[in-house]
């Protein structure tokens, strides 16, 4: 990570899906060494949000900026700083893991030795040249968490992060999750699951459920 | 900013893996050829073995099983890619999207196109196509596929997020298909006929480029839409 502060600054955000208007008046703001966990039911929006944020898809109102630049006119700038880990884990299932690191567009820089020190972080050490489709649902999750520990990214998007993880997996990710903190990156985390995380810096933000307004033919 | 030779890295390490896939997923790579080697053969059998016959239609033949070969092989182009999230990443790279698209595409060429070519001349003599004729059929093909692949890109683009995009897709890309078709086919007509074809072959080459500048910037538009 080269600098240490930073901003995600999100203003008035809106999403719609179909005629329902899933949430709107988003504000707020992520800044190094905090942690925004987005709360909210089945359906509420979510994983919509996630993805507007990250850059997959665009709003229909208000603005995300990074450091003061809108993400959807500056992609290049904003995507170095960051890792997207979304449902689908973004890895090849006929490439080991060590391949899907070093193979990656996104990390073209790593050195074999950091990837395999990433690999070993996440606790799959021994895995490193198993095809990931011989691998578990849970192991495949680390082996996506290990990208981010390579790109060296400074904000982290993570949807629903603990699926298919085991208990000792939750405890090792936290972990994880509290270093990048340390260090000054943080995380922007939609989840259902209650983790141990260092309280300062822990915001919530809770996407309330709305429900259909209005039919409109 | 990002550096020149880290676009350049991610561009050969995105091949190394492409290529990668393809020889672990061999058999989806060769079907693609055993279509193309096979419609070619049908033809004598439903038409007629009589060389003059075939000699006429060869031209129209191995270039409209090429096509058809083409547009099955771009299935995979970006569908496993949806799937598996890769896409995703894809589209959120640091490194311009339509670099990464054109760097897929040449590597699907790679084991798609590539084989036909290497391919159409023995089919071309199963056809009774003089030599001089073989020659103007390499040439066309190594100017047409690359054309095929690229175009078919963006028709792959729009439909990837469709579960059953499969014949959406032919009617999207097949059309745009034709003047590589019309050209080609008739500059290996041509050189049977003794006719200068160098006309053809510049206005394919400049389809060549114009598809290479410009495919990979609409199928990043594409795939935008299509994931968002």
């Amino acid at each position: 990570m080269e600098e240490n502060s930073f901003e995600l600054e999100i203003s008035d955000l809106a999403c719609t899906r179909g005629y329902r208007e899933l949430f709107n008046g988003i504000n707020v703001t992520v800044s190094a060494g905090q942690v925004l966990l987005v709360e909210g039911k089945n359906g509420s929006g979510k994983t919509s949000f996630i993805r507007i944020i990250s850059g997959l898809a665009l709003p229909s109102r208000g603005e995300v900026k990074w450091q003061g630049l809108n993400i959807f006119k500056y992609r290049s700038e904003y995507q170095q700083a960051v890792s997207y880990i979304g449902h689908r884990n973004g890895t090849k299932a006929h490439l080991t893991p060590m391949e899907n690191l070093l193979l990656d567009p996104n990390t073209a820089t790593t050195s074999k030795d950091a990837a395999k020190r990433a690999l070993s972080e996440v606790g799959l050490d021994g895995f490193e040249d198993q095809q990931c489709c011989n691998l578990s649902a849970g192991q495949n999750r680390r082996v996506a968490l290990a990208r981010a520990l390579v790109a060296r990214t400074q904000l982290w998007i993570l949807d629903e992060p603990l699926t298919s993880v085991d208990v000792a997996g939750i405890t090792l990710l936290e972990g994880l999750y509290s270093n990048h903190i340390q260090l000054g990156g943080s995380i922007i985390m939609a989840t259902h699951q209650s983790m141990n995380l260092p309280a300062n810096g822990v915001k919530r933000l809770d996407i309330p459920t709305t429900t259909l307004t209005e039919e409109r033919f | 900013m990002i550096g020149e030779s880290s676009m350049t890295k991610a561009s050969y390490r995105l091949l190394v893996r492409e290529l990668k896939l393809s020889y672990r997923h061999r058999q989806e790579v060769l079907n693609p050829l055993g279509f193309f080697v096979i419609v070619v053969t049908l033809f004598p059998l439903g038409i007629s073995p009589d060389s003059e016959i075939l000699r006429t239609i060869a031209p129209g033949i191995i270039w409209v099983a090429a096509l058809l070969a083409s547009m099955l092989s771009l299935d995979t182009l970006f569908k496993g890619d949806f799937e598996d999230g890769t896409l995703e990443q894809l589209v959120l790279s640091e490194h311009p999207l339509p670099l990464l698209v054109l760097v897929k595409v040449f590597a699907h060429w790679l084991v798609s196109g590539l084989p036909i070519i290497l391919f159409s001349p023995f089919l071309g003599v199963s056809l009774q196509l003089p030599a001089e004729a073989l020659q103007t059929l390499v040439i066309t093909l190594l100017l047409g596929t690359p054309v095929l692949s690229l175009v078919g890109a963006i028709g792959m683009g729009l439909t990837v997020g469709l579960s059953k995009g499969g014949l959406l897709q032919s009617l999207l890309v097949l059309p745009l298909y034709i003047p590589v078709l019309i050209f080609a086919a008739g500059a290996v007509s041509g050189t049977m006929a003794d006719l200068p074809i160098i006309g053809q072959i510049y206005i394919l080459a400049s389809i060549l480029l114009l598809a290479i500048s410009l495919a990979p910037i609409a199928t990043s538009a594409a795939l935008r839409i299509s994931i968002g």
